[in-house]
């Protein structure tokens, strides 16, 4: 008898398992599907010839498979240069931003100083302004150093954004690794920067990896300053090069799209890189705790 | 091999002050040993040795060099850490040929030192392996490799096996012993375990509150305590302090009279702090000569070869010990011997010891 009871339940709670693992597999799907979409579109209309693009009833799949968007964003010059200047602008303000940041972290995470915690206040509250209210002082400040319309007025600004967010990002990372480092490396012989060099950064690659992604991601995708900051077609960026599309050529849907795909590409590899190196230990092992 | 002098020694952390003049030389090639409860200062005083805390008062010097004002690196020194401090990144060869590198020393001179030493520590097997990939054992012989393969002229260890198992802090405790034998450095170590402290040292120097309770080779510090906290502090179970006092023949403790010889300068009367180590209160059967009072017993401990016997006198709980095969019953009331001539006695008022 008690036998049969236990089996009941048994049996009860595997339909109850069963029931909540089909409910959080629905409740990604759909998520996924949300998510997804668009991206999805995004790519399908890049493959359509412009006609079909609003086809009804709409198709994910093009009739034929149509890269004529992709040709001809590839060969225009044009093109290029927004793409190298994306490039540079995300590349220049990662390696400055990832530098400054990270000895500015090295500081704050290591040493006391006078005003140090004003300091480290200060440098979130920066984060918590509206841009948009920035924008008309920045131009301000741009023109007035000489830098308009030039990717140092670009990359100086993202500087200014991207700056606080490495800062605080690698120096909770630093907090996390323990001083007794420091201190080993130091008896070692290592001076305070060499202990930051080898024996710290080796320890932090994964808070480095996922700081330079955001800034990357950050000073990649950025429309608004881009726009206003700079003006002749040799300037521009990514984003500002897809938004002008939109008036200049008409709606020209496959290229649009076709250069939107072409611009996310370096994201989505970013994150599929990224994935792979924030997963795993620390600083595991070196320190018994 | 160096000797290092620690003078005055002063450290102040803001308007607190951790150290109040410290005074400690210690010959070339001995084996020092700073032991005391935490918050003594027995740390601080190695750091301040290593150079990793800057010195408020006072001089040290290693060798005949003052070094108050030397860096970490120029002062010969090598430190095993608490917790290792492996470098995470860094395999168990890199670890401990990281030192070298950073003096910029030959590759093949290098690579002989550190193949040497990990050939005295069994680590040859695991020089490609990183500190991850080691056990709680492993990872300490590393940590003690880093800092044998630099030569330096002194060696400080601060609690070195305070985070492994009972097991392996005896066989690491042996194992070091063997090490200075061998290497014949001078070594400072920090620990607050009585039993390393006193297998390990040539000289113990026991600290408390940011001053030096007492120093002196294991036997003086454990036979002969200067002071009321160094008797209390050496040796398991701890001695049995009870405070008594002064009759023409002896001492009253509690309701009972123990006939014994007390030092001269005390008179009839006198309170006294009288100490007796648990190995000097046995049955009386055991220990004929001493001063005997049936007490109760309240409880038993079994050790093994011996027994821990617990009895209150007055108030007073006092432990006591018998061999392992003695029987007794918990609850029953037992003749206990207490040997007078190996008592201490000690003012109540300066804790000091009265001879």
């Amino acid at each position: 008898m008690a036998s049969t009871g236990i089996q009941a339940r048994m049996i009860n709670e595997e339909r109850q398992q069963r029931w909540r693992r089909f409910g959080i597999y629905a409740a990604l799907t759909i998520v996924t599907i949300i998510l997804v979409f668009p991206i999805l579109w995004m790519i399908s209309v890049s493959l359509k010839p412009t006609t079909e693009t609003f086809s009804l009833p709409p198709r994910l799949l093009p009739e034929e498979f149509h890269w004529g968007g992709y040709a001809k964003v590839l060969s225009d010059p044009k093109f290029r240069t927004f793409l190298i200047n994306s490039y540079i602008v995300g590349l220049a303000v990662t390696f400055l931003s990832l530098v400054i940041g990270t000895l500015a972290a090295f500081g704050f995470s290591r040493y006391r100083f006078f005003g140090d915690r004003v300091a480290k206040l200060f440098v979130i509250t920066t984060q918590m302004v509206p841009t948009i209210t920035l924008l008309i002082p920045y131009f301000g400040v741009i023109v007035f150093l000489g830098l308009y319309d030039t990717l140092w007025g670009l990359i100086l600004t993202y500087l200014t954004f991207a700056l606080p967010y490495s800062i605080v990002m690698m120096n909770g990372y630093l907090d996390t690794i323990p001083k007794d480092f420091d201190e080993a490396a130091t008896i070692d012989g290592c001076s305070p920067l060499g202990v930051l060099v080898r024996v710290l950064l080796p320890v932090a690659v994964p808070g480095i990896i996922s700081t330079a992604v955001y800034t990357f991601l950050l000073a990649w995708n950025e429309f608004l300053f881009a726009l206003a900051l700079t003006r002749s077609m040799e300037m521009r960026t990514v984003p500002v090069g897809i938004s002008m599309m939109v008036g200049e050529f008409g709606l020209k849907w496959d290229e649009m799209m076709a250069f939107s795909v072409i611009g996310s590409l370096p994201v989505l590899v970013l994150f599929m890189l990224v994935q792979r190196f924030v997963v795993g230990g620390l600083s595991a092992g070196g320190v018994k705790g | 091999m160096s000797r290092i002098e620690i003078r005055n020694l002063v450290k102040m952390y803001g308007a607190h002050k951790a150290l109040h003049g410290i005074d400690i030389s210690i010959q070339p090639g001995e084996f020092c040993v700073l032991v005391g409860p935490s918050g003594c200062g027995k740390s601080t005083t190695l750091r301040m040795v290593a150079g990793l805390e800057t010195i408020s008062g006072g001089e040290i010097a290693i060798g005949e060099r003052v070094v108050n004002g030397l860096r970490p690196k120029e002062r010969g020194i090598a430190m095993v850490f608490q917790n290792y401090a492996l470098y995470p990144s860094k395999t168990v060869y890199n670890n401990m040929a990281f030192s070298l590198q950073l003096s910029r020393m030959p590759r093949d001179e290098i690579d002989r030192r550190v193949r040497e030493v990990a050939e005295i520590l069994e680590l040859t097997p695991l020089l490609d392996r990183k500190p991850g990939a080691l056990s709680g054992g492993q990872r300490q012989r590393v940590a003690m490799g880093r800092a044998i393969v630099r030569d330096p002229e002194v060696f400080l260890f601060d609690e070195p096996l305070s985070n492994l198992d009972a097991k392996l802090r005896g066989q690491m405790r042996a194992e070091i012993k063997r090490l200075h034998q061998r290497l014949e450095n001078t070594i400072i170590y920090v620990t607050h375990d009585q039993v390393e402290a006193m297998t390990l040292a040539d000289r113990i120097v026991i600290m408390r509150d940011g001053r030096i309770e007492q120093q002196g080779t294991p036997d003086q510090i454990f036979h002969d305590p200067d002071t009321v906290f160094v008797a209390g502090f050496m040796g398991s179970p701890p001695m049995n302090l009870v405070e008594c006092m002064v009759t023409p023949t002896g001492l009253k403790l509690g309701q009972n009279d123990i006939a014994c010889a007390t030092p001269s300068s005390l008179r009839a009367g006198d309170s006294v702090i009288c100490g007796i180590r648990p190995d000097d209160i046995r049955p009386s059967a055991d220990l004929p000569a001493g001063a005997s009072i049936t007490l109760p017993v309240n409880l038993i401990e079994q050790l093994g070869t011996e027994k821990l016997v617990h009895f209150m006198v007055g108030e007073h709980a006092l432990i006591g010990k018998t061999g392992g095969r003695t029987s007794l019953t918990e609850g029953a009331a037992h003749p206990l011997s207490f040997d007078m001539a190996h008592a201490y006695f000690f003012d109540p008022k300066t804790e000091k010891r009265i001879r």
